[in-house]
């Protein structure tokens, strides 16, 4: 992404009478205008016309958690939400959290626990770890449970993820901070 | 799965949000939180031609405590209120039950009020505000506030009685009363799936030690949400210690549904109205266990 | 009849990444984001498409008008069946033996629907939202006939015939004997009949399916991406459908998302797609969302098995009868006959049961055509034994774990000709060395099969009903009919591996690349792989039945052992010496004597470009066929524990044992968690999944909160799992697949816990479920089983 303000892609839509909406968002720690249609789903905003492809759209009701991104330190569903709602927000992907090159701590104890299979629901999970993280949830808490009932896994059979996770929180003051931009 | 065209339109008032939402004559949405009205425009199962996002209406992120109840405005998330000190304070229930709508992931953006007025079949919040003798304020055209009970608001066998084109600001739950014990048991069909049948419950014991108090709400068993005034009946007067005058307490409130048992997907109604019994009686056992067994207890709150 | 082949001979050599537990490299690019799967590579110059689905179950399509929808805005056009110059209009399935009815699946409907979410119509506009907009639009007069969901029911007479011409809806039709197939009991025999019910199930993978496709080489060629473990298969199919020569066209296929069976197809939108694309001339692409998946990614599972065990007083079963017919939908799936087919090949598993007549059909109904999913109907078949001899065990006082004592076969029986079976290859059931016993005792042994009464009594005085389940299964894997590889020393010095399988997150990419850098005997970060693209492999059989490491990683070895060859072969002929005395050792060549000199293998191609007197160095290239007459078979013993909250109906698995073998184990990290991922994926199966249609053929389970999948709260705390490896015969490397088995076992051995814990109840367990709450609650509101204590099954 370059520059504050950034033009959207707007030939996709031409000839419709959409409404939009400029809205101002905080990406990864950019500044983000844009003029978006108002029915644009916060998951195309991000993966469409930011590149933001990390993220992945496996269900489109909210279920499955694979669009998970960090929406003002919270983690959030973008297939369930408008573009246009997130005025004024400070949205995290995995992009923004990723260490500039290689893997950081989370990502190499996923590996190290092979806890992930085909990857598709990789990206989802990990900002859910790092809302964890930065909340402190410590590894025998209840609510590990409760925020891994978030994100459906088709192959891994959730063993090692689990695995992964309560490393993940076990040493979290260890955390270095991480790669964001 | 991508959402029909509609206009967006951010509130600037709440009273703004009715009036537009009369000028739309019910094609008008209320955006909350989302959770529930994105998914259904993204499926096309429903439509808009305007979407009202009240988030940013000024009065509505209040949370505020007057004399023995709690008021919650439109634009409170439930993460907010699953982890405000004040409500776990004083509507412990509602701090508990929030605990088990959706998953945290949805939780961060859904809103507390947007559940009372979404009204899905087996949805927590509505469930609690019945067991809260909770109080909605709706604002309808013209600047007109009133409160409505939430026993009105549910007194329909399906959806709510909310009158169209109005917009619920706040929603009112009744404090917990000193000595007061609370219990929420839901059934489902693993975590982070929907309730299959869902029960609040609170208790407060009387000086004589005897239930001076009751309230039992049941959802999911039903389309809308009840209270199970038979079985609070039942149980006035009687000791909590009374295990078998639980049980019966909470075969009553089954049986005294005022709708057929919902069959869908995911159960039979002949499951639910089971499920139901055990939920209940969870319910109150867990109330049980949190209210204070001395006697003295006054109804002051808490 | 029997038969041995010999093994080959392993070269001798130090262990360096056989059986190590190798991190994938293939997960920085995943964990990072960056996975490139179809949905991420740009596109964009491409439409979008979006399909119009038939909403009825069975009707003439007697009118598409599209007026309205081309007047909105965004869209380029909207193209039927005449509008897409289509040469052949019919999609492949392997599994049609002769007498099979030709009910394969047609690119797109013409003048008859035959399910809810059958193609229609595609429309093309500027991007998704305006594509959907415009799809509403679409008008389709259709002339409603009754539809037929219910396979039993499709079989009357009078039922609504979904190809009338056919004059039938049993459209295939199978023989599996072995023995004396008219078999009797004898005086003193017990004689088990039983209906088993196995309810409809999908394969959600997490990533969806999609289609890109663009002229290149200036129009001269069609590039076709797609979620696909066919790839070859693919390009094959789209030469014939459109009419164009095999070298006009590439299909490249990215990592997937997960297939499990579903993305073993050749569907409608691989074929629709492209040839929008070279009728517009121009680039387009779709990617399916959930809801359309449901409807129109193949089903599984759904069969009714009628079965009569004939078995002596002592346990042993001396028959097995069964008819089987399958739900198999509207028409063929590109494996859609094989399920059912698995019941008569592997009902018996591990178990001697001489005697075999087993019948299956396929009959067509009004709903999504059926394939395989994981395990492909071996999760059936397993369950009908297992259910089987429990209740052969219980009706006879005998223990469950005695009476399978009883009935396997011995090491010294195998291998066993189990008799020809109706698989497309047509080959006989061939079972390889194996060590069934032994994997028994392991399981018991490690599920501590000898208190679960003491568990059970504990359990009761916490209010919970509690059983245990023992099942043991074997399953085809490693299957033929044979594999390519190509194999690439490069110029500079690393290897680059092309291989046939595709990578859908088994760690396929890992596996293989451990082959062939232990056979070569280098680090495995000199070793590259690529997959998926025809220009590169255009020959491949492709990734099913658990034979990505036994049967790709297998070839890939075979490949590099060949490109030894050659390269010696290459020093032979510059050093003007026999290949004979030349060696491969320790990663590169050792020359003649007297000097011994040794090369190591990246340094290989500037050192001949040396003795050649060329400038650049040369690449040297191997490659190898590998027939695969036989397929090995895994097996393995799964026993499940659950506990039942009689009040409420849930279900917890508080422990899971697997004792399996998988022959040789390449990565016992991958092996694991093909176990685990399989064993919840067969729990989520029996305890909620089901695919749900209306009495009017309407798919009622559409969304991922109707189509409820395990989550984490789901795999058992307490999961142990033991490995063995018994060598086979059967694969070049002593390898069985892994992949399936977790699935295949864990129906089966949930199914006969949950029979354990409601053994005091009438209630039958016949079948798959799924044993939702709701199912539980029903059965232990049942009166209580008659003569409880008389025949109960003594237990350890």
């Amino acid at each position: 992404m370059s520059g504050p303000d950034r033009e959207f892609q707007e030939a996709a839509w031409l000839d419709s009478d959409e409404s939009r909406t400029a809205i101002r968002v905080v990406v990864n720690g950019k500044q983000v205008r844009a003029r978006v249609p108002d029915r644009l789903l916060l998951s195309d905003f991000l993966r469409d016309h930011l590149g933001l492809t990390a993220l992945k759209v496996a269900c489109g009701e909210g279920a499955c958690g694979a669009c998970t991104v960090v929406i003002d330190g919270e983690p959030a569903r973008c297939c369930t939400l408008l573009a246009v709602q997130t005025e004024g927000a400070h949205i995290l992907t995995l992009e923004g959290i990723n260490a500039a090159q290689g893997l950081n701590r989370v990502q190499q104890l996923f590996q190290q626990n092979h806890a992930v299979q085909c990857g598709y629901c990789t990206p989802g999970w990990l900002m859910t770890v790092y809302c964890m993280m930065h909340r402190s949830i410590s590894p025998d808490s209840d609510e590990v449970a409760a925020y891994l009932s978030g994100h459906l896994c088709r192959c891994t059979g959730y063993r090692n993820i689990w695995t992964a996770v309560r490393q993940a929180l076990g040493n979290a003051a260890e955390e270095p901070a991480s790669g964001e931009k | 799965m991508k959402p029909a065209k509609f206009r967006y339109v951010r509130a600037e008032t709440a009273a703004h949000a009715v009036e537009l939402l009369c000028a739309e004559e019910g094609r008008a949405k209320i955006l909350a939180g989302g959770q529930s009205l994105i998914p259904a425009l993204s499926a096309r199962t429903t439509s808009a031609s305007v979407v009202l996002d009240i988030m940013r209406c000024p009065g509505l992120e209040v949370l505020s405590q007057t004399e023995g109840e709690v008021t919650i405005g439109a634009a409170c998330r439930q993460f907010q209120m699953e982890r405000s000190p004040l409500v776990q304070h004083s509507i412990p229930l509602l701090s508990e039950a929030l605990s088990w709508v959706a998953m945290p992931q949805v939780r961060s953006r859904g809103t507390v009020v947007g559940c009372l007025a979404q009204a899905n079949a087996g949805a927590e919040v509505p469930v609690v505000s019945l067991a809260l003798d909770a109080q909605f304020q709706i604002l309808v055209r013209g600047g007109e506030r009133y409160q409505m009970p939430a026993q009105d608001v549910y007194a329909a066998a399906t959806g709510t009685r909310l009158p169209a084109e109005s917009l619920i600001v706040s929603a009112s739950f009744r404090s917990r009363a000193v000595g007061e014990g609370w219990g929420f048991y839901e059934v489902q069909l693993r975590p982070g799936h929907f309730a299959l049948v869902c029960c609040a419950a609170t208790l407060l014991l009387d000086q004589n030690g005897r239930i001076g108090s009751v309230r039992i709400a049941l959802g999911g068993l039903t389309a809308s949400p009840y209270r199970a005034e038979r079985a609070e009946k039942a149980l006035l007067g009687e000791s909590v210690e009374n295990d078998s005058m639980i049980d019966e307490a909470a075969r009553i409130a089954s049986e005294e549904r005022p709708w057929p048992a919902r069959t869908d997907l995911h159960a039979t109604g002949a499951f639910r109205s089971k499920a139901a019994v055990a939920a209940v009686a969870r319910a109150l056992m867990d109330a049980r266990v949190r209210c204070s067994r001395h006697p003295g207890a006054t109804n002051e709150r808490a | 009849m029997t038969e041995k082949t010999p093994m080959l001979v392993q070269p001798a050599r130090i262990r360096r990444y056989v059986g190590q537990a190798v991190l994938r490299a293939e997960d920085e690019c995943l964990l990072r984001g960056t996975g490139g799967f179809l949905v991420d590579i740009p596109a964009p110059d491409a439409a979008e498409i979006c399909v119009v689905r038939s909403r009825e179950p069975h009707a003439i399509v007697r009118k598409i008008c599209t007026d309205r929808a081309l007047a909105n805005p965004g869209v380029i056009a909207i193209l039927t069946a005449n509008d897409l110059d289509l040469v052949d209009e019919v999609l492949p399935c392997v599994d049609m033996i002769p007498g099979t009815l030709d009910v394969r699946h047609r690119v797109i409907a013409r003048d008859r629907v035959r399910y809810v979410g059958q193609p229609v119509a595609l429309v093309v506009a500027a991007n998704r939202y305006l594509a959907e907009d415009a799809a509403a639009l679409v008008e389709i007069e259709y002339e409603s006939l009754p539809p037929v969901t219910d396979h039993m029911a499709a079989m009357n007479p009078g039922a609504p015939l979904l190809y009338p011409e056919l004059g039938t809806n049993i459209v295939y039709q199978v023989t599996q004997v072995d023995g004396n197939p008219a078999f009797a009991a004898r005086e003193g025999d017990l004689v088990i009949r039983k209906r088993f019910e196995f309810h409809r199930q999908t394969a959600v993978p997490l990533e969806t399916r999609g289609v890109t496709a663009k002229l290149i080489d200036n129009g001269e060629r069609l590039h076709v991406e797609s979620c696909t473990q066919l790839p070859q298969m693919l390009r094959t199919v789209l030469a014939r459908t459109l009419g164009m020569g095999l070298d006009r066209i590439r299909v490249t296929a990215p990592r997937l998302g997960g297939g499990f069976g579903c993305k073993e197809m050749v569907y409608p939108e691989e074929i629709l797609v492209p040839a929008v694309a070279r009728k517009l001339q121009r680039p387009v692409r779709w990617l399916e969302d959930r809801g359309e998946h449901f409807a129109s990614a193949t089903h599984a599972r759904e069969e009714t098995v009628d079965t009569e065990a004939v078995v002596a007083g002592d346990g042993t079963f001396g028959g097995l009868r069964l008819s089987g017919w399958a739900n198999i939908g509207a028409a063929f799936g590109f494996v859609g006959n094989t399920p059912i087919t698995a019941m008569g090949a592997m009902v018996r598993g591990p178990y001697r049961i001489p005697n075999l007549d087993a019948r299956m059909f396929s009959v067509v109904t009004n709903k999504t055509p059926l394939n395989v999913l994981r395990g492909a109907g071996g999760p059936q078949a397993a369950l009908v034994m297992e259910r089987l001899l429990d209740e052969a065990a219980r009706k006879l006082g005998i223990d469950r774990a005695e009476i399978r004592r009883r009935n396997l076969l011995h090491p010294n029986e195998l291998p066993l000709d189990r008799g020809r079976t109706g698989f497309a290859n047509a080959y006989h059931i061939i079972y390889d060395e194996a060590d069934y016993p032994r994997c028994l005792e392991a399981g018991l042994g490690l599920a501590d099969y000898a208190n679960c009464e003491r568990d059970r009594k504990e359990a009761a005085a916490r209010g919970k009903l509690r059983g245990m389940g023992i099942s043991m299964y074997v399953e085809i894997t490693a299957v033929g009919p044979y594999e390519t590889a190509r194999i690439t020393l490069q110029p500079d010095g690393t290897i680059l591996l092309f291989s046939s399988i595709m990578p859908v997150g088994q760690g396929s990419e890992t596996t293989q690349r451990q082959l062939v850098a232990e056979e070569l005997g280098i680090a495995m970060e000199q070793v590259a792989i690529r997959q998926g693209d025809t220009d590169e492999v255009p020959d491949a059989v492709g990734t099913f039945a658990s034979r990505g490491a036994s049967v790709g990683g297998a070839v890939g070895r075979m490949a590099a052992r060949e490109l030894v060859s050659n390269i010696l072969n290459c020093f032979a002929a510059e050093l003007a010496c026999d290949a004979a005395a030349l060696r491969w050792e320790g990663g590169g060549v050792i020359g003649p004597e007297p000097t011994e000199e040794f090369i190591p293998l990246a340094e290989i191609p500037a050192r001949l470009a040396l003795l050649r007197g060329e400038q650049e160095p040369q690449k040297i290239e191997a490659r190898y066929r590998l027939e695969v007459p036989k397929p090995s078979y895994a097996y393995a013993t799964h026993i499940a524990v659950v506990e039942i909250d009689p009040e409420t109906g849930r279900l917890e698995i508080p422990r899971y044992t697997v004792a399996h073998d998988c022959g040789k184990v390449v990565n016992p990290l991958l092996v694991e968690g093909q176990i685990v991922g399989g064993v919840v994926q067969g729990i989520g199966a029996v305890l909620r999944e089901r695919l749900v249609y209306g009495s009017q053929g309407d798919l009622q389970t559409g969304a991922m909160m109707d189509y409820v999948l395990p989550a984490a709260s789901d795999v058992p705390a307490d999961f142990r799992l033991w490995h063995m490896e018994t060598p086979t015969s059967f694969n070049p490397f002593g390898m069985r697949g892994v992949g399936e088995g977790g699935s295949i076992g864990a129906h089966a051995a949930v199914a006969n816990a949950v029979a354990d814990a409601l053994r005091d109840y009438d209630v039958a367990v016949d079948g798959s479920g799924p044993f939702t709450p709701a199912w539980i609650m029903e059965a232990v509101n049942r009166p209580l089983r008659a003569g409880l204590g008389q025949d109960r099954a003594p237990h350890p």
